[in-house]
């Protein structure tokens, strides 16, 4: 909150309203059901400052196979993935990851945290948790706790989710702008 | 229908496309496929070489994992 001028205060000054925050909007109206072989969303607005990506019970045809992101439709080598505190190296990676998840269940939790995704001068960070079944043995679980960066300046307007093999059986993803 | 089949939704209109991948995606999203499948491979067989030599490691000073361990702590 600021200091503004205001004569009908005694003091010729007032504190100013404090800036909206809190909010969450879901931008992809209900959800967007993971099926076929690839699933985007698409003309994401830049009016948020942070962008949360949730997948819900994201399952397979293929078992064990790992659930991807891609920003911008993005195929390059362009990302990194680790789980290090601190580290440093070259960016490999064609995407961001998920969790792998086993194709009998549909109990699988995730979610992605893009900072500032707006922004048009500076890298992008990507921050993600998932658990779910254990493709080998379901009622156990597999987890991911990922630091993700994409090394790229552009605003992120489009998601693109796609399976590392085969095509998806079920899942949803809300994707929430975030002030 | 194609097994590859791409949705699209959306956000500033609303509207939901489901279609047929083109075959330069559906040469991309295979290529991504099979990378990610020798990556993986790789990154697997790494792992293992790095395991073998430990276990080789530990047998040749005779002390166990734990030990070793207790020994770098």
């Amino acid at each position: 909150m600021d200091f503004v001028a205001d004569s009908t205060q005694s003091t010729g000054l007032k504190w100013s309203a404090p800036a909206s925050s809190g909010s969450m909007t879901l931008i992809n109206t209900g959800g967007t059901t993971l099926t076929g072989a690839s699933v985007n969303v698409s003309s994401i607005p830049s009016t948020y400052q942070q962008l949360y990506i949730v997948v819900r019970g994201y399952q397979p045809a293929t078992d064990n196979a790992t659930l991807f992101m891609r920003l911008n439709n993005d195929s390059s080598a362009h990302y990194v993935a680790t789980s290090s505190v601190s580290s440093s190296g070259s960016f490999g990676d064609t995407q961001v990851e998920f969790i792998s998840a086993d194709n009998g269940t549909t109990t699988m939790s995730g979610f992605t945290y893009i900072y500032d995704y707006a922004n048009t001068t500076t890298w992008k960070v990507l921050s993600t948790q998932a658990v779910a079944p254990n493709a080998t043995t379901p009622t156990n679980y597999g987890q991911n706790r990922l630091n993700q960066y994409w090394n790229q300046t552009s605003a992120v307007n489009r998601l693109d989710f796609l399976p590392s093999s085969g095509n998806f059986t079920a899942g949803t993803v809300y994707v929430y702008g975030v002030n | 229908m194609s097994e590859y089949i791409i949705k699209s939704y959306n956000c500033e209109t609303g509207e939901e496309e489901i279609r047929e991948m083109t075959s330069q995606e559906i040469e991309n999203h295979l290529r991504t496929q099979q990378e990610y499948a020798k990556n993986k491979e790789l990154k697997q067989k790494e792992a293992e070489l790095i395991a073998t030599k430990r276990a080789e490691l530990l047998a040749r000073l005779g002390i166990s994992e734990e030990e070793a361990r207790l020994l770098l702590g």
